[in-house]
């Protein structure tokens, strides 16, 4: 699971320039589908028919791809990059931070101007050093609206915690993967790796739409309330996967959530509730299409959630794909 | 047949949290039994009660909605000594929840109260701001281990009020928005069976509208009416509410316009209210209306939809004040705006431009 993760990280996928990422997925969930395809969104599609048949009702899995980057908006005389947040970034959490340009590979700096109140650092005062002694030599490496994603890798933290710059949210799309290599299921599924979330969840939209599923669960990770002074928050980093009750995006019918919960009572898998009122996912998006469709999730729990490291444990990692398979196992 | 202020009475002290609407859906469906020609309830809750009409199909379509979901909280954290932390789930203004009865819809239903420190205990800067949600608990007076036992994370938490009758026909409570359209869906659908009427009529009871107005969203891409009227409610005459953000209470349903609105859905409401003498008043939108209207106006190709509200005082607390007359002539102006309808009518309304 941990070389799975590892290897999903590798690819850089600013929202609306998922393809690295979805090249990965595809060679590795072909072998366990019946059918992969992609859309004018960038969305990866893996269907595996289900077990009973073409009456087989489908369920509809959403795991986004897509990562927070910095879009390059001017290059100055100098050389220097400004740039505007593509997704949830928070300016004040960049200073220093590596970053790098997903088309040409080029790396950078994130730098701040000096005498700003760190309060009052907004994605004005930022810029990204590349290393460019002049406008024309920044242009060599950069576009304007070339998008860099964080530089950090992946790193192991103790004995199970793992770290990285876009756990959220390729753990979802390993737990996905492993999830289809496993999963015998009597309802058809339609795994989606989706384009553009951490911009308004655009690929989960047209997703639920073209597929017109009987359900949807999306697969996510979600912030913890167990660091020092955090948020009030009930999710614990080890306590198990996070089954959704509320998010930013929607509120999942209590019968949808407690078919989940009695799946992880069956399999024995710990679980915990997820009421994560500021964060975002598909979910809200899935709901919503078409003649409206029941939607829940799973999430992983994780620490540092919109910052360039997120942390999470694998033994909850290990536990969702369990929870996930055990569920879509008991759909007839 | 039902008496409405009971109805009303029965649907504001149901609870019906968005996501779980199961209750205040069920009073409605139990109203109408008899006056619709089928109920269906679809995957996520949405209530669909729905009228024949009368003569040769093609018949016009007509979708009107009321959301059966009330603002609620949701249990988000336990804390030391078994104290509820909370997210909110619709859009309460945490000062007017201090001091409340609430109920925790948990293993069992438990009374809690929404706690805060005494006035002798805080500080003049205190005093003087208000409590944030985040710092807002509830007290369920139990040992920790037994509000563990009883209660998960993600239980629904709803204001407990009975609701009162006061002077001159008015009713104060929690939900009357908008249990107050629920009723009127139902007072619609009886007027309607004293008339004759050419439409199909669907009667919805919507999902989830505090949080995003979404059932009506959904029930609408699964019927594509012909047109839609949304019924919900709007602001009531407030002390120190300047008098063009407000409707009096008691001066009928008020009719919206604006942009959000077909305007010859809104000629017609109000020739049909003139024409049977009912009294409307008419608010004038420029914006977003916050109600089933908005997501529904703009479903697929695109559905003329119209707004009715009732005048409802204290919105989003506890004690929202209405005036019953109003909802009752709600029912009456929706039925006779229905009987008004025919096929050239519905055909006209995709002519923006002419007359």
């Amino acid at each position: 699971m941990k070389e799975l993760i590892r290897q999903l990280t590798i690819p850089s996928g600013p929202s609306g320039y998922e393809a690295p990422v979805k090249e990965v997925i595809h060679t590795l969930v072909q072998p366990y589908v019946d059918e992969v395809y992609d859309d004018a969104l960038g969305n990866l599609y893996a269907v595996k028919r289900g077990a009973s048949g073409p009456a087989a009702k489908t369920i509809l899995l959403a795991a986004h791809m897509d990562e927070p980057a910095l879009s390059v908006i001017d290059i100055d005389d100098q050389g220097f990059l400004r740039v505007a947040p593509l997704g949830p970034l928070r300016a004040s959490t960049l200073g220093g931070a590596r970053v790098i340009f997903a088309r040409t590979g080029r790396r950078g700096i994130v730098g701040a101007e000096h005498g700003v109140a760190q309060k009052d650092l907004d994605f004005s005062h930022l810029f990204v050093d590349i290393g460019a002694i002049s406008l024309d030599d920044a242009r060599e490496h950069v576009r304007i609206g070339d998008a860099a994603t964080f530089a950090y890798g992946f790193d192991e933290v103790g004995a199970d915690l793992i770290v990285g710059h876009a756990l959220d949210n390729r753990v979802g799309c390993a737990v996905l993967v492993e999830a289809l290599k496993r999963t015998h299921s009597g309802y058809t599924i339609a795994a989606v790796f989706s384009a553009q979330q951490e911009v308004g969840s655009r690929g989960a939209r047209v997703a639920g739409q073209r597929i017109h599923p009987d359900a949807a669960l999306v697969l996510d990770v979600s912030p913890v309330g167990d660091t020092p002074k955090s948020e009030r928050l009930a999710l614990t980093l080890g306590g198990g996967p996070g089954i959704k009750a509320l998010d930013a995006t929607m509120v999942v019918a209590p019968k949808v959530r407690d078919m989940i919960v009695d799946a992880a009572r069956l399999a024995d898998v710990p679980y915990q509730i997820e009421v994560s009122p500021r964060t975002a996912s598909d979910a809200g998006a899935l709901f919503l299409s078409r003649e409206g469709i029941p939607t829940g999730g799973i999430v992983v729990p994780a620490r540092y959630v919109g910052t360039p490291s997120q942390m999470v444990h694998l033994r909850d990692v290990e536990q969702t794909v369990t929870l996930l398979t055990a569920y879509l196992g008991q759909l007839q | 047949m039902f008496n409405a202020k009971e109805l009303l009475i029965g649907l504001t002290e149901a609870t019906g949290s968005p996501g779980d609407e199961s209750t205040p859906a069920a009073l409605l469906r139990e109203a109408v039994n008899g006056l619709a020609d089928t109920i269906e309830t679809d995957s996520i809750g949405n209530t669909f009660l729905y009228c024949a009409g009368e003569g040769n199909t093609p018949r016009p379509r007509v979708m009107i909605t009321a959301h059966t979901d009330e603002i609620s909280l949701m249990v988000a954290r336990i804390d030391k000594g078994g104290f509820l932390r909370v997210a909110e789930v619709g859009g309460f203004d945490p000062r007017t929840l201090l001091g409340q009865e609430v109920i925790v819809h948990a293993k069992r239903k438990l009374l809690g109260v929404v706690g805060s420190k005494p006035p002798h205990l805080t500080s003049l800067a205190e005093r003087n701001k208000s409590v944030p949600l985040q710092e807002l608990f509830i007290d369920l007076a139990m040992p920790e281990e037994s509000v563990r036992e009883l209660v998960n994370i993600g239980d629904f938490i709803t204001i407990s009020r009975r609701t009162m009758e006061l002077s001159g026909g008015r009713l104060a409570g929690k939900a009357m928005d908008n249990r107050a359209g629920v009723t009127t869906l139902a007072l619609c659908l009886s007027e309607l069976r004293k008339l004759r009427f050419a439409a199909d009529v669907y009667a919805v009871g919507t999902v989830q509208e505090e949080i995003g107005c979404k059932g009506a969203q959904t029930a609408a891409f699964r019927l594509l009416p012909d047109l839609a009227v949304a019924i919900d409610v709007c602001h009531g005459e407030t002390p120190g509410v300047a008098s063009d953000l407000v409707q009096k209470l008691g001066g009928g349903p008020v009719v919206s316009f604006g942009p959000r609105i077909h305007p010859k859905l809104f000629k017609r409401l109000t020739d049909v209210a003139r024409d049977a003498n009912i009294p409307v008043q008419i608010e004038v939108t420029q914006g977003p209306t916050w109600t089933d209207a908005d997501p529904i106006q703009i479903v697929q190709a695109g559905i003329p939809t119209a707004l009715i509200s009732i005048p409802l005082r204290y919105m989003h607390t506890s004690v929202e004040t209405l005036a019953f007359e109003d909802v009752r002539h709600a029912g009456l102006l929706l039925a006779r705006f229905i009987a008004s309808l025919d096929m050239a009518y519905v055909e006209g309304l995709t002519c923006y431009l002419k007359d």
